[in-house]
């Protein structure tokens, strides 16, 4: 009601110079309705005059092809240049630069220490300044330590399949799991004892490196990289983290001599892997500490074998040799693990598997050991963990892991049992 | 039938895939390995130099299980990786064969792969992959 008297006539509280407006209105939209209707309704207006006009263009249609084929020509060009701009714009969205990080929440309960929640989040910024130099960004934020570190932050030149020049702060080419630490990438949350206590894990140096793929045949391929850094320190540990602390802060390097490592690998069918990688380098200035190192890794992915297909079988070995120290003298140790990737059919109609294309589970065993090896008194310790875990992955950069850890031994987590559970993603 | 076991659809595609390139790119043909290779980050740019722009389909494409299971000899949500990184080979993502042949015939550089009957004279073909994967 109230809006029917807002349109078409006044309100009585509403002072007379507003209601002769109002009047003055209805009287004009009077007017324009029996107009309107009238153009409707007299033979030969309104939608009626519409359709004969229409009809009587038709003709002039027929007439004039020539016209329209021109415009629908002309509409088809531009149709043409927008998606020819749309696909060079697309081109350079996917090319130029990427942004993303991945991230992980860990929980871990083991006897003699408090539960605990810890996490992690890097945020990586990739893309390329020209078809041949792209850059690369994996910048730490510090969660849970508080400083923010780049793990790497480097520019690649790309000269050749079999040669590229890569700098600034790199990934040290040293075994497997340091090149693929990545969270969301490994199938339990814990990283195994060699690859915590002896190769000091997400390694990165500033330096230089060369890089490249050598195809041998149409499924066999080489790779390798050799890099020079300021390398590791001196503050290494044979109590407390091993190499942990000896990775280089990023600043000056502590001795005039860089370090030079390497890794080269042969890959069959892009299902199995073998990869050697080597180091060598000064520790300290002026007192002959040069650590060297060695480490051998194997990847066995087998693909298109029916029932072996759903195994994966990975192990690394790592040495390191520090001359002129007892404390550590020598470190080593190594890690053999087997994943088995499963989905009952059972599931496929729950909400773990109908959202989505390809989830699985995955069931994993793992064995590692690693000596720490001294020439004091104190003699070497040793550790040996047995992980079993489980892990579901909706989609590959998503997956929630759980496992369960039985350790004996005395450098890191000594003789405590203990269960860890985590989320980790990327995106 | 073995990626069925993983729990994705059974591969059911029977129409070959014609992998295309732009017009305007010297390549007249390729082999299964090289595209491969192109597809997993191995291989960066062309042999006349420029960079290599990959197209693919989305996940839960017919085409894309075809493609990645009998050239890539992976399941189709499997990420190839950049060494050393967590970021996967770049490729942009088309929703329908015209899609990725508009943007083939558009950019120099790009290849992708269609059905067969899809294929027109706006890009050129450089391998067909038969149900066999020859």
């Amino acid at each position: 009601m109230a809006s029917s008297n807002s349109v078409f006539g006044c309100h009585p509280h509403e002072p007379r110079s507003h209601r002769s407006w109002v009047i003055r209105n209805f009287r004009l939209s009077c007017l324009v309705s029996v107009t309107m209707w009238g153009i409707i309704l007299i033979p030969g207006g309104g939608f009626g005059a519409q359709e004969r006009l229409s009809n009587a263009t038709v003709p002039q249609t027929v007439d004039k092809p020539d016209v329209y084929e021109q415009e629908i020509q002309t509409l088809k060009d531009r149709v043409e240049v927008l998606e020819s701009q749309q696909n060079s714009i697309l081109d350079e969205i996917s090319q130029r630069v990427i942004l993303g990080g991945y991230g992980a929440i860990e929980f871990e309960a083991f006897g003699g220490s408090k539960t605990s929640f810890e996490g992690k989040l890097e945020v990586l910024i990739a893309g390329q300044i020209h078809d041949r130099i792209r850059f690369y960004n994996e910048i730490d934020l510090g969660i849970p330590e508080g400083e923010a570190e780049a793990e790497q932050a480097y520019v690649d030149l790309l000269l050749a399949k079999w040669i590229n020049l890569r700098g600034g702060v790199v990934l040290v080419p040293f075994g497997k799991w340091n090149l693929d630490h990545f969270d969301p990438r490994r199938d339990l949350t814990d990283r195994p004892l060699v690859a915590r206590q002896i190769v000091p894990t997400t390694w990165g140096d500033l330096g230089a490196s060369l890089f490249g793929l050598i195809p041998w045949s149409p499924n066999v391929i080489s790779t390798y990289e050799v890099a020079v850094i300021n390398g590791l320190t001196d503050q290494f540990s044979s109590t407390n983290g091993g190499l942990q602390d000896a990775k280089s802060p990023l600043t000056r390097d502590n001795n005039g001599q860089k370090a030079v490592v390497g890794r080269a690998t042969v890959k069959l069918a892009d299902q199995y892997e073998i990869g050697v990688s080597g180091y060598r380098g000064a520790s300290s200035p002026g007192n002959g500490k040069t650590i060297t190192g060695i480490d051998v890794d194997l990847e066995l992915k087998p693909r298109g074998i029916p029932f072996w297909e759903d195994f994966e079988l990975k192990g690394e070995f790592a040495h390191f040799d520090i001359n002129g120290s007892n404390t550590p003298s020598r470190l080593y140790g190594y890690y053999a693990q087997v994943n088995y990737h499963f989905w009952p059919s059972l599931f496929d109609h729950t909400f773990l598997g109908e959202p989505y294309t390809h989830p699985t589970f995955t069931l994993v065993g793992r064995f590692d050991h690693a000596r720490i090896a001294t020439n004091a008194g104190t003699g070497s310790l040793t550790e040996d963990r047995f992980t079993v875990g489980l892990n579901y992955r909706p989609i590959e950069n998503y997956v929630i892991k759980t496992e369960y850890q039985i350790n004996n031994g005395g450098i890191e987590r000594q003789s405590w049992n203990g269960f860890i559970a985590s989320i980790a993603w990327l995106f | 039938m073995a990626i069925g076991a993983w729990g994705g659809s059974p591969y059911a595609l029977a129409e070959p895939l014609a992998v295309i390139v732009n017009t305007h790119n010297p390549v007249t043909s390729l082999t299964k390995t090289s595209i491969a290779a192109m597809y997993r980050g191995e291989e960066l740019h062309w042999a006349h130099g420029g960079r290599i722009k990959l197209v693919n389909r989305e996940i839960s494409s017919d085409s894309r299980e075809h493609f990645y299971q009998k050239v890539l000899n992976a399941r189709s949500d499997q990420q190839f990786l950049r060494p050393g990184t967590p970021v996967a080979v770049q490729s942009l993502i088309q929703r329908s064969d015209e899609a990725v042949i508009r943007f083939v015939a558009a950019i120099d550089g790009a290849i992708g792969y269609v059905k067969l009957s899809s294929v027109n004279e706006t890009i050129k073909v450089i391998f067909i992959l038969k149900e066999e994967g020859e």
